[in-house]
């Protein structure tokens, strides 16, 4: 540390090899309190690899990672959930046949404050913790705009509240790190713009900062404090949105060396 | 439970003393049904093993009431010793699936079925080759509270059990109902419906698998426990495969996530099988019954593949179905 803060989330030269493949190279990132962060980059960059070592999902082969200072290396992927990363994924991935409550209730087990014994007897300070968490859970429902289908199961709700719930499920854990793995897809134009609105809501509101990957470029600039770019594994960019959006390297990667030409 | 009754009655007459006896087998494979359900319907993990902790229970049972030597039949200690021995093939099973459960527990789907259905036969052959248990023959379980002898007392004998199964039951449906309506057991759920994304949520998913499959085994040796002192002798051949896979249809009849549907898949399997045993459907029926699974396991699939009840409770059905009134 030089002096300054420790930042919530650090990556310092992470990479990541499966087998002779490396998909991750060399990636270094910060991530600050109340910041929208986007992690872009072309079709099998090595983006959702990052999130996977990020959130203790895969090991990564070489480098650190530190939250709020701490090195989580070797960390099973719950502790570093409970130490406060959330995440969503690319193909949704909620638990289909429990509620909506249930799957933001979920993450919550941990801070439960009773044992299994208890569950049996229900007393009062199992009433109590439960009443609370449904609290909870029910307001962060409220916040992306579910508390009307807090008991439909999640199968049966909608694309586009599926994915919304996913971040309510992540909010679940009282994140300090929220990442999400393209929230946009599959939405149309107005239902971005809905998703911009809440992800800028949940800034503004929590102590959170969030780390996104998505490929709709109008989206990224739009929302982003700050960008970074992987192509084949390697950080190629890193900066504002105006920064990134005219950086040849960039260009170069999602168009080729042509268009990069061409453009400048 | 071949060994119990007999099985053949020249003419047979309901009465409540067959009543009784079927209805204590309805509690027993219910409480089993139960334990099983938590672990492959709530939790998602697919057993084929659980006869092997149930036949931990009902030696274990019997083991602790041989070593407590013979109290009087009725006497105050001999309902300690009963009670005890509860306690103890409780432990004994949950303490076997503890140790089948903490290495098997990395394997899934069909990998672990293969594994638990090898703890389910190490059991039985361990039993065999062990003649302190008895080995291949029966271990006799010394009546503690009421000596079924005359027909005064098999009657005494087999209201007690009833009261004491059903109570057995009522216990096992209660804990594992109010388990997973909690944090503890949406957790458990969890598990079933996405592992990945429960563990990346933070839920310690292991330690979750761990705990179901554990208090899924103890309530397994209950259920031994009771059937150990209703029996009254227990041999291997009580607790083979069969019986494992006849927990598992019970368990997919009611619906895997079920608790009702357990209790009533129970009612119907061993009600049908009983009714055909006594013959008054004539004997060809009466040998039927070997057909009795199959067919019930082919209808199943044909009509209802969620089982019975799916995934919902029987008092769902008084929650919900109000604005549905019966059209004339």
């Amino acid at each position: 540390m030089t002096g300054t803060a420790a930042p919530l989330l650090e990556a310092l030269e992470l990479c990541k090899d499966f087998g002779g493949l490396k998909a991750v190279d060399g990636v270094c990132l910060t991530l600050a309190t109340h910041e929208i962060v986007a992690l872009i980059g072309p079709n099998g960059a090595g983006k959702t690899t990052c999130f996977n070592c990020l959130t203790g999902a895969d090991r990564p082969t070489s480098g650190e990672i530190r939250i709020g200072g701490q090195s989580v290396g070797g960390w099973p992927a719950w502790k570093v959930a409970q130490a406060g990363v959330g995440r969503t994924f690319q193909n949704i991935r909620l638990f289909k046949e429990m509620t909506a409550l249930d799957n933001v209730r979920t993450p919550c087990a941990f801070q439960a404050g009773y044992g299994i014994v208890a569950t049996i007897f229900r007393g009062p300070k199992f009433r109590a913790a439960e009443a609370r968490l449904a609290a909870q859970a029910r307001e962060l429902l409220d916040l992306v705009g579910l508390g009307g289908v807090a008991d439909a199961k999640a199968r049966e709700l909608p694309y586009g509240a599926q994915r919304k719930l996913e971040i309510a499920r992540a909010l679940a854990l009282s994140p300090r790190v929220l990442l999400l793995d393209e929230p946009a897809a599959g939405m149309n134009p107005a239902e971005k713009a809905d998703l911009a609105n809440l992800v800028r809501r949940i800034r503004d509101t929590r102590d959170v900062a969030v780390l996104l990957i998505e490929h709709d470029m109008k989206f990224v600039m739009g929302l982003s404090d700050r960008i970074y770019v992987l192509d084949h594994g390697v950080p190629i960019a890193k900066g504002t949105p105006d920064q990134v959006r005219r950086d040849p390297r960039v260009i170069e990667a999602y168009l080729g060396v042509d268009a990069s030409h061409g453009a400048s | 439970m071949p060994g119990s009754v007999p099985l053949l009655l020249a003419d047979f007459t309901f009465s409540w003393l067959w009543l009784a006896e079927v209805l204590i087998t309805v509690a027993l494979y219910a409480t089993l049904a139960a334990s099983l359900n938590l672990v492959t319907g709530y939790a998602g993990m697919f057993s084929l093993g659980h006869h092997g902790f149930y036949a931990v229970g009902a030696y274990a049972a019997g083991w602790f009431v041989s070593v407590c030597g013979h109290p009087e039949v009725g006497s105050a200690v001999a309902v300690g010793v009963f009670l005890g021995s509860a306690v103890f093939a409780s432990l004994a099973a949950a303490v076997a699936g503890l140790l089948v459960g903490v290495p098997c527990l990395r394997l899934r789907g069909d990998y672990l079925a293969i594994a638990t259905l090898a703890f389910g036969e190490i059991v039985r052959i361990v039993i065999q080759n062990t003649p302190a248990l008895g080995g291949s023959l029966e271990l006799s379980v010394p009546r503690l509270l009421v000596d079924p002898r005359g027909l005064a007392e098999v009657s005494t004998f087999r209201d007690l059990f009833l009261a004491i199964g059903v109570a057995m039951l009522l216990v096992t449906l209660v804990v594992i109902r109010n388990l997973i309506r909690s944090a503890h057991g949406r957790a458990i759920v969890s598990v079933r419906e996405d592992e990945i994304a429960s563990e990346l949520l933070g839920v310690r998913t292991t330690a979750y698998k761990i705990r179901a499959f554990t208090l899924g085994a103890a309530f397994a040796g209950l259920g031994g426990w009771f059937y150990a002192h209703y029996s009254g002798s227990i041999a291997p051949a009580n607790f083979d495969l069969l019986v494992g896979i006849k927990i598992l249809l019970i368990v997919v009849l009611g619906g895997l996530g079920s608790l009702s549907g357990s209790v009533v898949a129970a009612i119907v399997l061993i009600g049908i099988e009983r009714l055909l045993q006594t013959g008054v459907f004539g004997e060809t029926l009466k040998e039927w019954m070997q057909v009795e699974y199959a067919l019930v396991l082919i209808l199943l699939m044909l009509l209802r593949p969620n089982g019975i009840f799916g995934s919902r409770e029987l008092s769902d059905l008084w929650g919900r179905r109000s604005p549905r009134k019966a059209a004339p």
